[in-house]
């Protein structure tokens, strides 16, 4: 995905391009599902309990095998009285990372636009730019800012 | 935290004291860490390391908490580094600081060899 951030360090314009690669999925037969849900960010995150590799902060991305629409599954229904409902099990549900929501992209981003201004600060060396390149485990983060101070970032 | 410039001429380019650098650090690192695990297309992920067009910072984190941070030069390879922070982790910090009854948790390591 592709972000764009102004000088103020504002959010102008961002693109996705991940998929969603389906992690785990896992039907169950009657109504105690033995994981705790929340749905106040906008998806159904798993908040406590860990069942067969799904862990806090797998949210549900499928029900059913169709996929979800934020807090809404198939029909519109709320997935959480889905979940709570006994009559609709057995019950399919798959699991995996959410998408980010708009809202979060904004916070994302001018989060990244502080951290690049205080790494240049912290450099042992003179005078240094921000962060040209972050690394983690999954995946890279490139980095550009012009002179006039707009920035493009995008991982991949 | 304990510190050392690895770098004979450091020039201070700020007026920031030593104290005040260690907490913006350490502030940056836990936003860091915040940043990637949400804007991460993994279900579970943690920051390695970041580089600018002068300095390459690498971070090794032991499950217990403990975070090893190092400012180098770019044309350290990413696997060097986390092998020697990985080693510095193994052999210097666990033997001597982790077993060392008489060294308090706050206080910052004065030991000579670390």
């Amino acid at each position: 995905s592709v972000y764009i951030i102004n000088k103020a360090g504002g959010l102008i314009y961002d693109e996705d391009f991940t998929f969603n690669k389906i992690t785990e999925e896992h039907t169950w037969q009657e109504h105690p599902v033995p994981l705790v849900f929340t749905a106040d960010t906008g998806k159904v995150l798993v908040k406590f309990g860990e069942f067969a590799g799904v862990k806090p902060g797998y949210s549900v991305i499928a029900v059913n095998r169709q996929s979800v629409n934020g807090t809404m599954g198939p029909g519109d229904k709320p997935i959480v009285d889905i979940i709570n409902n006994p009559e609709s099990y057995p019950l399919t549900l798959t699991f995996g990372k959410g998408k980010v929501v708009a809202n979060e992209k904004l916070m994302l981003a001018s989060m990244f636009h502080s951290l690049y201004a205080i790494a240049s600060k912290i450099s042992p060396v003179e005078s240094s730019s921000g962060i040209k390149e972050l690394q983690t485990d999954e995946f890279v983060l490139n980095c550009f800012q012009t002179i006039t101070g707009v920035k493009f970032f995008c991982d991949s | 935290m304990f510190c050392t410039t690895g770098n004979g001429k450091d020039q201070k380019r700020t007026e920031m004291s030593q104290e005040e650098e260690f907490k913006l650090v350490y502030g940056m690192l836990y936003s860091l860490k915040s940043f990637v695990s949400r804007i991460s297309p993994a279900t579970s992920d943690s920051f390695q390391s970041y580089q600018t067009n002068n300095y390459k910072l690498s971070m090794y984190e032991t499950p217990s908490g403990v975070k090893f941070v190092m400012n180098t030069s770019l044309d350290w390879t990413s696997n060097m580094i986390k092998e020697i922070l990985h080693d510095l982790y193994k052999e210097v910090y666990v033997e001597y600081a982790v077993r060392n009854p008489l060294l308090s948790l706050q206080e910052s390591i004065d030991s000579e060899l670390f």
